[in-house]
C-alpha cells in the first residue's frame, strides 16, 4: 500500500511550490556555482563493516565504504583547540569541528544520505585533506531555521569531528 | 493383569554430580586439540557476558519485543546504526524499548578470591605431560602454564523504555537471575562469577518540557581471569636416561699433575695440582713444604692463616673452606730447607706489591732478578707471555694487557744479589707500594710474623708510626697523593718458630774516631742496617767481625749519623 501523501498548502496565497523551487535553484546556483565548496562523502558500508561479533567496531583497514561521492555545501570550520591528553603531559592540538550546510535537494539529486558515523573529507589545500566523522547528521529538520519561511525543509546542517589517520586516511 | 514391573533405576539427578561432575567440567576445559586450555582473553569475557545477557535478559511483553543491541558499542559511531538497524525509525533513532550493554573501558586487577597473589612472579606450574613421536622414538613434552591473572570487568546494562511494565519485567528477570547475588557466565568451559553491584535510575521524568522515558542502568562486575596462551611453556621431557659411570683407580681427590716444574737458583720448585672432590679440605704434597711459594684455588691466590693453614715441617695444606667439586687447587713450593744458591750465597725471597696507575705498562722491581716465582693480578695468577713479560736480569716487568685503575699486582721473586746484607735466612722481604687516596692512617699487613724494616713517604724515611698486631698506624695521615712504600719481613714459609725475643736492635751515632761498634749480643743473622732511616742494601760495605762481635762500615758517614742494626741473636 502506498504511503499517503498530504499536499502542503501553507503560505499558499503568496508562496507556493514554484516559488520554493525557484528560490532553491537560485540558492543552489550561488552555493554550487559561485561558492563551490566541494566535499567528499565516504559512506560506511554497514553491511560489510560489522564483521566483529562482539564489538561494534572494525579493525584498522577493515572499514568498508560505498563509492565516495563529491557534494557541495556551505562549510564552516571551528578554531582548533590546544589541550593535553587528559591530565597528562602529551599535547593534543586538535582541529576544530566541521559544520556543513547542504541542500536536501542536492543530496536527493546525488542519491545519497549522510548518516551518523559517515566520513566527510574536505580539501584544505591542493595536497592536504582532513577527514571528519559525522556526529550529528541533521536528519531532523523540523525547526524553523531549516525550513524556507516555514514552508518546507530545504537544507540540513551536518556536524562532524576530525578523525585521526589511524581510524581513516582516505 | 499382572502388577507393573517395579522400577529401580529412577534417575533423580539427571546429570553427573560431585566428583564426576567436576571431572566433566575439567574435561571440557582441558580436552582441546592442543592439549592445553583455550586462552581466555578480554574479548572472550566480553562475549561470554554478551551471550549470557542475550539468553537471560530478553523478554516479550504484550507483543512488544525488547530490542537488544547485540554488540558492545564502542567509540566508532557507525557501529551504533549497524548493530541496531532492525529497530531504527525514520530519523535513524532507536525504537523503544531497547537494551544496550556498555563495557567500561577500564578493567581492574581482579578481586576473584581464588586467584589472589598465590603464586608469585608468573612462575609456570606443571599442567600436563603429553606423549609425542618424532618418527623414530616415543617421547613426551611437559606442558606448563602460569596461574591465570584475575581481572574485574565492569558492564553497565541500559534499558530504555516508555512503559513501567517493561521496566518491571526486565527488573524481575535480573532479580531472579541474581537472587543469590551472583550468577555464572560460561566462557570456554570456565564458569566465571558475575555479580550484580547495583541498579541506578537515570530516567528524565522530572522535566515536563522534554520527552520523557525510563532509563535504568544495571551495574555488573564479572570476576574473570586471563589465561594468556603466550605464557604457555612446552618443554621436552626426558625421553632417554643415559647413565655413565667413570671408574678410576685414583681416589676422588685426584692429583692431575705432579711435576717438578723448574729449578730456580738452586731451588727445586714443584707445582702440584689437585682436583677437589667437594668434601676434602686437607691436601698433602709429595714433598715437604719447606718453602711455600703460593697456593691458588681456581687461579686465585689464597692467603695463609686466612684461607688456608700450613703447619710447619709438614706436607699439608688445610683449607679454611670447603672447595667446590672439580675445583682446582695448585700448590707451588720448594722442598729446599734454605735459599743458598749454587755459589753458596744466601738469597732472599722478595714479595712486592703494586697499585697500577692508568696507562702504566711497566713495573720496576726494587731488585734485579732472573727468578720470578709468580705474578698475580688482583689475586689471580697470571701467565708469563700472556699478561706480562719479564726481561731477565733486569728489574723491569712489561704489562702486555690493559689494566684497570687501581688494579693490584703482587710479584714474588728472588733477587740476583741479596736484598739486604746478612739477610735473615728464613724470612721474606715484602715491599708494598701504594698511593694515599684518603685520610686512612692504618694499614693491615699480612704474614705469619712481621718485622717492619723501612717506611718511606714520597721517598723520604718516615718514622712517626706505630706497629701493633700486624697493623701499621701513622701518627699523622700523609697528604693525599703521597706515594708510600712499606718494606717488611715476613716469617712465612720456612720452618722456624721465631719470637720477638730472638731479635735485638742496636743504635749508634756515627763517631769518626771509632773504627767499629760493639753489638750487645752475638749475631746469628743481620736483618737490616739503616743509616738515618734509610735501609742499606749491600753487604759488601758492612763488615761484621764475629770474633769481637763488632760492626764496621766501608762507606762515607758523617758525624752523628744514626746507625741502626737489627739482628737475630745467636744463642
Amino acid at each position: 500500500m502506498l504511503k499517503r501523501k498530504i499536499p502542503i498548502k501553507r503560505l499558499n496565497k503568496f508562496f507556493g511550490s514554484d516559488d520554493f523551487s525557484i528560490e532553491l535553484s537560485m540558492g543552489e546556483e550561488w552555493l554550487h556555482g559561485d561558492m563551490d565548496f566541494k566535499l567528499v562523502l565516504f559512506r560506511v558500508d554497514r553491511s560489510k563493516s560489522g564483521d566483529d561479533e562482539i564489538y561494534a567496531e572494525s579493525e584498522k583497514n577493515n572499514l568498508h565504504f560505498h563509492t565516495p561521492i563529491e557534494f557541495n555545501g556551505l562549510v564552516q570550520i571551528n578554531e582548533p583547540t590546544n589541550e593535553f591528553y587528559g591530565n597528562g603531559m602529551m599535547r593534543d592540538m586538535e582541529a576544530g569541528n566541521l559544520q556543513v550546510s547542504v541542500y536536501v535537494h542536492h543530496l536527493k539529486e546525488k542519491g545519497v544520505d549522510i548518516s551518523y558515523g559517515d566520513i566527510i573529507g574536505y580539501y584544505e589545500n591542493e595536497d592536504r585533506v582532513r577527514y571528519y566523522s559525522v556526529f550529528n547528521d541533521g536528519k531532523i529538520t523540523s525547526d524553523n531555521k531549516h525550513t524556507y519561511g516555514g514552508y518546507k525543509k530545504f537544507y540540513r546542517t551536518i556536524l562532524a569531528s576530525p578523525v585521526s589517520n589511524d581510524f581513516f586516511n582516505g | 493383569m499382572g502388577l507393573p514391573k517395579r522400577k529401580n533405576n529412577i534417575d533423580v539427578y539427571p546429570g553427573k554430580t560431585l566428583y564426576e561432575r567436576r571431572k566433566e567440567i575439567l574435561s571440557r576445559i582441558t580436552d582441546q586439540d592442543s592439549k592445553l586450555p583455550e586462552p581466555v582473553l578480554h574479548s572472550d569475557l566480553d562475549k561470554g557476558f554478551l551471550d549470557f545477557a542475550k539468553e537471560n535478559f530478553q523478554f516479550e511483553l504484550s507483543g512488544n519485543q525488547l530490542n537488544f543491541i547485540s554488540k558492545l558499542l564502542t567509540i566508532q559511531r557507525w557501529g551504533e546504526i549497524s548493530s541496531s538497524s532492525d529497530f531504527l525509525d525514520n530519523d535513524e533513532k532507536l525504537e523503544l524499548p531497547f537494551v544496550s550493554i556498555i563495557r567500561r573501558p577500564d578493567t581492574q586487577f581482579g578481586t576473584n578470591p581464588a586467584l589472589q597473589y598465590t603464586i608469585p612472579n608468573r612462575r609456570p606450574v606443571y599442567y600436563k605431560t603429553v606423549k609425542n613421536f618424532d618418527g623414530n622414538r616415543i617421547g613426551a613434552d611437559v606442558y606448563q602454564i602460569p596461574q591465570p591473572i584475575p581481572l574485574d570487568v565492569f558492564y553497565d546494562v541500559y534499558i530504555v523504555s516508555n512503559r513501567l511494565r517493561e521496566i518491571n519485567e526486565f527488573n524481575r528477570k535480573i532479580m531472579r537471575e541474581f537472587s543469590s547475588r551472583q550468577n555464572y557466565v560460561e566462557v570456554k568451559g570456565h564458569y566465571i562469577p558475575v555479580v550484580l553491584e547495583g541498579v541506578n535510575d537515570e530516567s528524565p521524568i522530572s522535566n515536563t518540557e522534554k520527552r520523557r522515558y525510563y532509563m535504568q542502568v544495571y551495574n555488573f562486575n564479572l570476576l574473570g581471569f586471563l589465561i594468556d596462551d603466550e605464557e604457555f611453556k612446552v618443554t621436552p621431557a626426558i625421553n632417554r636416561n643415559l647413565l655413565v659411570t667413570e671408574l678410576s683407580g685414583a681416589p676422588l681427590k685426584t692429583k692431575l699433575t705432579d711435576k717438578k716444574s723448574k729449578v730456580i737458583r738452586n731451588l727445586n720448585v714443584f707445582t702440584e695440582t689437585f682436583l677437589s672432590d667437594g668434601k676434602t679440605t686437607s691436601f698433602t704434597t709429595k714433598n715437604k713444604l719447606n718453602l711455600l711459594i703460593y697456593v691458588s684455588y681456581n687461579g686465585q691466590v689464597l692467603l695463609q692463616d686466612v684461607d688456608f693453614f700450613h703447619n710447619h715441617n709438614t706436607s699439608n695444606i688445610i683449607l679454611n673452606f670447603k672447595p667446590e667439586k672439580d675445583s682446582e687447587l695448585i700448590i707451588n713450593y720448594s722442598n729446599n730447607t734454605d735459599l743458598t744458591d749454587v755459589d753458596g750465597n744466601f738469597r732472599t725471597i722478595v714479595y712486592e706489591n703494586f697499585n697500577i696507575v692508568p696507562n702504566q705498562d711497566t713495573l720496576y722491581l726494587n731488585y734485579t732478578t732472573d727468578s720470578l716465582l709468580f705474578l698475580d693480578l688482583n689475586g689471580q695468577i697470571q701467565n708469563q707471555g700472556v699478561y706480562y713479560d719479564h726481561i731477565p736480569n733486569t728489574n723491569e716487568i712489561k704489562i702486555l694487557k690493559t689494566s684497570n685503575y687501581n688494579d693490584n699486582i703482587q710479584v714474588k721473586y728472588i733477587p740476583i744479589t741479596n736484598a739486604t746484607p746478612g739477610m735473615l735466612s728464613d724470612m721474606d722481604l715484602v715491599i708494598t707500594n701504594f698511593t694515599i687516596t684518603d685520610n686512612t692512617t692504618s694499614f693491615q699487613l699480612t704474614g705469619h710474623y712481621i718485622i717492619i724494616s723501612n717506611v718511606t713517604v714520597n721517598n723520604v724515611p718516615f718514622t712517626k708510626y706505630t706497629f701493633n698486631n700486624k697493623t701499621l698506624t701513622f701518627d699523622v695521615a700523609p697528604p693525599i697523593g703521597s706515594s708510600v712504600r712499606i718494606m717488611y719481613y715476613v716469617e712465612d714459609n720456612i720452618n722456624t718458630n721465631l719470637t720477638p725475643y730472638d731479635f735485638y736492635t742496636d743504635t749508634f751515632l756515627f763517631d769518626p774516631s771509632l773504627n767499629n761498634y760493639k753489638l750487645t749480643y752475638l749475631v746469628k743473622d743481620i736483618i737490616f742496617v739503616s743509616i738515618n732511616g734509610l735501609i742499606v742494601n749491600t753487604n759488601e760495605i758492612i763488615l761484621y767481625d764475629k770474633t769481637n762481635n763488632t760492626i764496621s762500615f766501608e762507606f762515607l758517614l758523617f758525624t752523628n749519623d744514626e746507625i741502626t742494626i737489627k739482628y737475630l741473636i745467636d744463642n
